[in-house]
């Protein structure tokens, strides 16, 4: 076409490769989520532990942005400090699922015969239980503790992760690449995790990032029924519950919480989306 | 409206309203003497015996007589029993009164009357109401109208208890349904001001007036009676009209209630009180020292505004305020306190094992109505060293622990009693027999002194029995098992189309509710 400069392969990619405003975006908030997380306490306007009885719930002011709780804390500094279990116990529901999922999905995929047999049936009875209704149960048997809901969590989560990398590994593992690495002779653990997982990477991320969003919310929800973490810690479930009787004198402190929730959990799956196709087209 | 609270409003308004717009139309046109009430949780049973709970007896009471009641200052009064004679501390003669009859027809007997005591001693019928009862010995039919209770031991409790578990039902009724009599299959038959006339455990109750009922006919001719567990959906719908009143109103709800136009909310003293216990069997709660410093250390003004707001106040004495009123009148004992005070705190702390303070893990339940009042303790006792560490459980698994007595060396406990009796209260705090499994002495604070004081309360009157009882409070307060921190009053909110009246002891709500002027 006269006029026009046609880009080479690798223009194109790179053009791809810069991040569009979504990526920006939801990444910028994560990141300010995450910075919220490692200093909000320190930069947090009052302890936000520290109790006023005799203030009570305050609508927002130059003193409490935010304004207070019926304990008389202050909103905004129990949100930043809130940062810190919102995001940390997800990472680790994530982190878990994603490192539990990929080994058993690859091992599944890859070796087929009775390993996948087997594992595919345990897969099918985990995923036939309502998921939420058997975390509430399982929290409740164990005794609650966040630490119970944490694993309880990863465990339900993974069974649906596990299925995704093994359909990818199988169609993997017949591709020339894989069938060359097998005739040179490297190792089973060599070929799946050197050279299959970079190529079901992407799927990988985005489910990792899935599995951040469902258990932000899922642990919302598990502290919004008083399960999970003690009374009091700051945090963002937690003072949704704690706070949702105030709407009538200060509808922030749960508002606040519940936006914040929200908004992480929005950036966390957008970021998802972009990563996915990001590292595919990559 | 601030700009910076405007959008939080408005959103909670668009809520506010499309839930009520969902709720139904205002009044919906039912006739002023049919009346819709709502309760927090559905009844389970229309026998005490097997429903005994706040749902299910505000039913009970309402249908079933019981053999005497509580009037309105705390007193015993007459109800199916016209009299009865003491004749000696062990015995009671009951007299029936002439005219009462079930709401089949059938005449209420003496075997109906005697009956309806003995089977809560039955181990066949499992009743929810045996302890009340434990002190009755014998109870027999002596004539056409009179029974005859023999105690175990002289029970100055007795009457009151009556009033609340001594229910007449039809002994071949009862007798042939030991352990359903009152369920949605069988239901109940009582000589009370309203009759059964549907009753499901989905739906609720539908009562109507018993026209055989031999007192005062109620003002009300039909009762439709539903459960709304969720507070805000309570509100809403008295708030709308779809439901007419409610007395399942929560202390921390208050402030909404009394804010709602076209309804009226009642406050009364509950025979309430909310209490923190303290282990005394282990632990560093143990030492005596630690448990007057965790006294002193709490701000229990600020705890009570907390979580009753104006609606009650600071509880002085281990009793519910509505019994401290019944037995000493405007003049309760002056016995030793621990007023708000973080050197007198530091200072006990110091005499005890524990002068740095100590880690305390304090199990709760996450469920409960209590959690904003453990952090508030937790903030009061961080100031002194006692770091609590909050462990929250679900709601049966707390219970569960909280009465087998393990591992809850620090509880907030908060009960309501059914009668103007301290001798309901007292031995379950501080005897020996109540530290067990299923027993309320949750601090296991016990000794065999302790246990005769206790007994001695049954062998007096008058103002022997006050002095009896302040010396089993003046030990409470001396040794400190238990911190008294707060009684609450209780609410009935009626929408403005009725009017009521409602007391400490009134136990059948309904029959004190009638159609306003003009409505």
């Amino acid at each position: 076409m006269p006029g026009t400069v046609r880009l080479g392969g690798r223009a194109r990619r790179l053009r791809r490769s810069r991040p569009g405003p979504v990526t920006l975006l939801s990444g910028g908030i994560l990141a300010l989520m995450a910075a919220a997380a490692l200093f909000g306490t320190w930069v947090a306007p009052y302890d936000p532990a520290a109790q006023d009885l005799a203030l009570g719930a305050t609508m927002p002011s130059w003193a409490h942005w935010a304004g207070t709780d019926e304990l008389g804390r202050d909103v905004l500094s129990r949100c930043l400090a809130g940062a810190r279990s919102a995001l940390l116990w997800p990472l680790v529901v994530a982190l878990g699922t994603c490192a539990m999922s990929t080994s058993l999905g690859l091992l599944a995929g890859y070796r087929r015969g009775w390993i996948d047999a087997v594992m595919m049936r345990v897969v099918d009875l985990l995923i036939a239980m309502p998921g939420l209704l058997m975390l509430i149960v399982l929290v409740g048997v164990l005794g609650g503790g966040i630490g119970w809901a944490v694993l309880a969590m990863a465990v339900l989560f993974t069974p649906g992760d596990i299925r995704v990398v093994r359909s990818l590994t199988m169609a993997q593992r017949e591709l020339a690449y894989a069938e060359a690495a097998r005739t040179l002779g490297l190792s089973r653990t060599r070929i799946m995790f050197r050279h299959l997982l970079p190529n079901i990477a992407p799927t990988v991320v985005a489910g990792a990032l899935l599995s951040f969003v469902a258990a932000l919310v899922a642990l919302s929800g598990l502290s919004f029924l008083g399960i999970g973490l003690p009374a009091g810690t700051p945090d963002w479930g937690l003072m949704i519950e704690e706070n949702r009787g105030l709407l009538d004198l200060n509808p922030w402190a749960a508002v606040v919480p519940a936006a914040l929730v929200t908004i992480a959990a929005t950036a966390a799956t957008l970021l998802g989306d972009q990563l996915f196709e990001r590292l595919s087209d990559a | 409206m601030t700009s910076s609270t405007a959008l939080a409003r408005l959103a909670t308004g668009v809520l506010l309203v499309l839930a009520a717009g969902c709720a139904g139309a205002p009044g919906s046109g039912a006739a002023p003497d049919t009346l819709r009430w709502a309760l927090g949780n559905a009844p389970n049973s229309l026998d005490i015996a097997h429903g005994f709970n706040d749902a299910s007896t505000t039913v009970q009471f309402a249908v079933l007589d019981t053999m005497v009641a509580i009037g309105p200052d705390g007193q015993v009064v007459p109800r199916i029993a016209a009299s009865w004679t003491h004749p000696d501390p062990h015995t009671y003669v009951f007299t029936l009164r002439e005219g009462p009859r079930f709401s089949d027809g059938a005449p209420v007997t003496a075997e109906d009357a005697a009956y309806s005591l003995t089977r809560h001693l039955d181990p066949a019928v499992t009743s929810q109401a045996a302890s009340y009862v434990t002190q009755v010995k014998k109870v027999e039919v002596t004539g056409p109208r009179t029974v005859k209770v023999t105690l175990r031991k002289p029970s100055p409790t007795f009457l009151a208890t009556a009033a609340l578990a001594w229910q007449i039902v039809p002994k071949k009724l009862a007798a042939a349904h030991p352990k359903d009599l009152g369920s949605p299959e069988v239901g109940t038959l009582g000589s009370g001001p309203f009759k059964v006339t549907k009753f499901s455990l989905a739906s609720g109750v539908t009562l109507e007036r018993n026209e055989l009922y031999w007192g005062p006919k109620p003002a009300l001719r039909r009762i439709e009676v539903k459960a709304i567990s969720d507070p805000e959906t309570l509100r809403l719908a008295v708030s709308s009209g779809e439901v007419d009143g409610t007395n399942d109103i929560q202390v921390s709800e208050t402030r909404k209630w009394s804010a709602l136009r076209g309804v009226t909310t009642v406050f009364y003293p509950a025979n309430h009180i909310a209490y923190l216990s303290l282990g005394v069997r282990e632990g560093p709660t143990k030492d005596v020292h630690v448990r007057r410093a965790i006294a002193h250390a709490l701000n229990r003004g600020a705890l009570a505004t907390l979580m009753i707001g104006g609606h009650g106040g600071i509880a002085d004495l281990m009793l519910p305020k509505p019994q401290v009123a019944a037995l000493y009148g405007d003049k309760p004992p002056k016995l030793p306190a621990y007023p708000y005070d973080v050197n007198a705190a530091k200072a006990e702390l110091a005499k005890s094992a524990y002068p740095r303070g100590f880690t305390l893990a304090a199990p709760y339940d996450s469920g409960g109505d209590d959690v904003k009042a453990l952090q508030a303790i937790v903030a009061d006792l961080a100031v002194i060293g006692v770091k609590l560490d909050l462990q929250p459980l679900p709601t049966e698994q707390y219970r569960q622990r909280m009465f087998s007595h393990q591992d809850t060396p620090l509880q907030l406990v908060d009960l309501v009693y059914g009668t103007p009796d301290p001798g309901e209260v007292l031995p379950d705090l501080v005897s020996r027999a109540s530290a067990g499994p299923q027993g309320f002495n949750f601090s296991g604070y016990g000794s065999p002194e302790t246990d005769a004081r206790l007994d001695d309360l049954g062998k007096h009157e008058g103002a022997d029995r006050a002095a009896a009882v302040t010396e089993v409070l003046a030990e409470i307060a001396d040794q400190v098992p238990y911190v008294p921190l707060y009684s609450r009053e209780a609410a009935v909110a009626l929408r403005d189309r009725y009017t009521g009246r409602f007391g400490t002891w009134t136990a059948d709500i309904f029959s004190g509710i009638r159609p306003a002027a003009g409505a």
